[in-house]
């Protein structure tokens, strides 16, 4: 099985250092980004299989970077999961409607969140051979 | 005990305490499960139990957190119904009042709160009694005029009047603001209209009764809305001070344990730096709840507490430059003290707020200007002024920047998982001190001469405050 790629856009040091080791642990190539900005620009060069989004980022928020891959036909596939701070009610909403795929908020329970990864690569897999069968 | 949440929400400095206390727990967290799983791979147990500790911890504090910020404000009730002898009246039929204000009353009960029906009749009932007792008193036209103010004099015995209680209670209970005025508006409809009903033709002298049961409510509410608000206060700061004591000791247990490990010095990489980091991260934490609990000691206690003692500022100002210099390599800062540096005070508590400045000025100032310090005094009082260059605090900005409740500038530096997170309270508690030792702080900035900080202590206490002009 192949390795999955998934791209990390995080601005605070600890909190990336932290998440890619764990999620390399499990197998996972993590890429990272430092904003909203280059995280948009990572993510059409590198094509990952899966975006862990910060929502609160410099240069360019979560909210507008995770619009931007979702308004690109290039990217707008890969599926994106919020991470924020915030657990107000609403935010969930607010990130469902920005596009985003799922939703967790920080701290990270790294079982829900590896939960999730799992779920949404397995629909995308999903997803993929239902485009690649041919059509009757 | 439990604070109310359901204020907390509204308020500005909790959530942005809960945004920055839930940074570093995250680092403690993931760190420390880290190292669970490294140590468990490596056959390594026996630091294992130690470590689901340390987690367990995290945990314990992320729920505190949550608990106590998840609940959110209720939503606001519609409006009551546009709408006495009547003190006989209102006697006389206080179970049907009664029964029409409860009805309304049950409309507006938030759903986060089931209300106490047994304690609404109480106060309703006992702010009933009351009215009907004033409308039999007579009164002149000032009392009237200060009445409709809500400015009556309170009850002879100084407790609480019933209003009073009623507003306390509503604030505990969750209630809005509005909620409350539309409940003294169907108390008065309820009245009104029962009585109009009973008496068919209103004569002037009912006229009269009307005007003043209208002022007897106005004042009830008055007095209701005074005690809500302060209610509101107190509970915010109470919330915080229980919140800070209960997030102390899961977070000493994290820090004693990371310390223990570090301290063995047995550890390999990269467990030295997951277990450096975790240190590092409950030690940004500790100084925020530090700074939490000084600041609602402040609020409800009545000042920072001070011990003066005999002691040299000079030798205060370079350590505290010092220490801040050996954690911030790449930064230049500077010290000037002349002239007598005797004086009683608090020394750990100075060194706090000198602390406090300087980490302002390093995270304000431009990351290449030099930060000074200098001291200077005469006789009385001794001066220490705190400058650095850079960026101008915009006039807006200057004035009330002591306070905490004033949304605050976020810096990439001073931000929750930034270098210096903080709980943007340094300034406030700075002031406080030099208030608490009697002194005065103030605030220059200019394109021109940049940002000083000037701080004035008096050398020695006053042991009775008379009325100090300087402030």
């Amino acid at each position: 099985m192949p390795m999955h790629k998934i791209l990390l856009v995080e601005d605070n040091e600890m909190n990336r250092d932290m998440l890619s080791r764990r999620l390399e642990r499990k197998g996972y190539q993590v890429v990272i980004a430092v904003d909203g900005q280059s995280g948009v620009e990572l993510a059409g060069a590198e094509l990952p299989d899966l975006v862990l989004m910060d929502m609160s980022l410099p240069v360019l928020d979560g909210w507008e970077a995770t619009r931007r891959l979702k308004a690109d036909p290039a990217t707008a596939h890969l599926p994106v999961i919020a991470l924020t701070a915030h657990a107000m009610s609403g935010d969930r909403e607010r990130a469902i409607a920005a596009g985003c795929d799922d939703y967790d908020t920080k701290p990270i329970e790294l079982v829900r969140l590896l939960g999730k990864i799992e779920t949404l690569l397995a629909a995308a897999a999903g997803a993929a051979v239902v485009a690649a069968e041919p059509s009757p | 005990m439990t604070a109310p949440a359901a204020n907390g929400t509204r308020h500005a400095l909790p959530s942005a305490l809960l945004h920055d206390l839930r940074t570093p727990l995250g680092h403690i967290i993931g760190y420390t499960e880290l190292l669970v799983e490294r140590a468990e791979e490596a056959g390594d147990g026996a630091l294992v139990p130690d470590l689901r500790k340390v987690s367990a911890a995290g945990y314990r504090m992320v729920a505190l957190l949550e608990e106590s910020f998840t609940a959110e404000p209720s939503e606001g009730s519609g409006a009551g119904e546009d709408g006495p002898r009547l003190s006989a009246f209102i006697l006389a039929n206080r179970e049907p009042i009664l029964a029409d204000w409860e009805a309304f009353a049950r409309t507006c009960t938030p759903a986060s709160a089931p209300m106490d029906i047994e304690a609404l009749r109480d106060h309703a009932g006992a702010m009933l009694t009351v009215i009907a007792a004033d409308l039999e008193t007579p009164q002149g036209g000032r009392a009237q005029a200060e009445k409709s103010k809500g400015n009556a004099p309170v009850d002879d015995d100084g407790g609480p009047t019933a209003a009073e209680e009623h507003g306390a209670d509503r604030a505990g209970s969750g209630f809005t603001i509005e909620q409350m005025v539309s409940e003294y508006r169907a108390l008065r409809a309820s009245v009104i209209r029962l009585w109009a009903r009973s008496r068919g033709e209103l004569e002037p002298r009912d006229l009269v009764d009307l005007t003043r049961f209208n002022e007897a409510i106005d004042q009830s509410l008055a007095e209701s809305v005074t005690r809500y608000t302060q209610e509101l206060d107190q509970s915010k700061e109470m919330f915080l001070a229980i919140l800070g004591h209960d997030l102390r000791t899961p977070l000493s247990a994290v820090l004693t344990s990371a310390k223990f490990m570090l301290e063995t010095q047995e550890l390999k990489e990269p467990s030295l730096t997951l277990t450096s980091r975790i240190a590092s991260s409950s030690t940004r934490m500790v100084h925020m709840i530090g700074a939490l609990l000084d600041f609602t000691r402040s609020r409800l206690g009545g000042g920072i507490p001070v011990v003066r003692e005999a002691m040299n500022m000079g030798k205060v100002v370079h350590d505290v430059v010092d220490e801040i210099t050996a954690a911030h390599p790449s930064r230049t800062l500077t010290v000037d003290a002349r002239g007598e540096q005797k004086g009683e005070w608090d020394a750990a508590r100075i060194s706090q707020a000198l602390t406090n400045l300087v980490m302002n000025a390093l995270e304000h100032g431009s990351k290449t200007t030099v930060v000074s310090v200098e001291t200077w005094g005469d006789e009385k009082e001794l001066t220490i002024a705190v400058h650095n260059s850079g960026r101008t605090i915009p006039a807006e900005r200057l004035n009330g920047i002591f306070n905490p409740m004033k949304p605050r500038e976020m810096t990439e530096e001073t931000a929750a998982g930034g270098p210096h997170g903080n709980l943007g309270l340094g300034l406030y508690i700075a002031e406080r001190i030099v208030h608490a030792h009697q002194g005065r702080i103030e605030v220059e900035s200019s394109d021109e001469h940049g940002t000083t900080f000037t701080v004035h202590l008096p050398r020695r206490g006053v042991e009775t405050m008379v009325s100090s002009s300087s402030g």
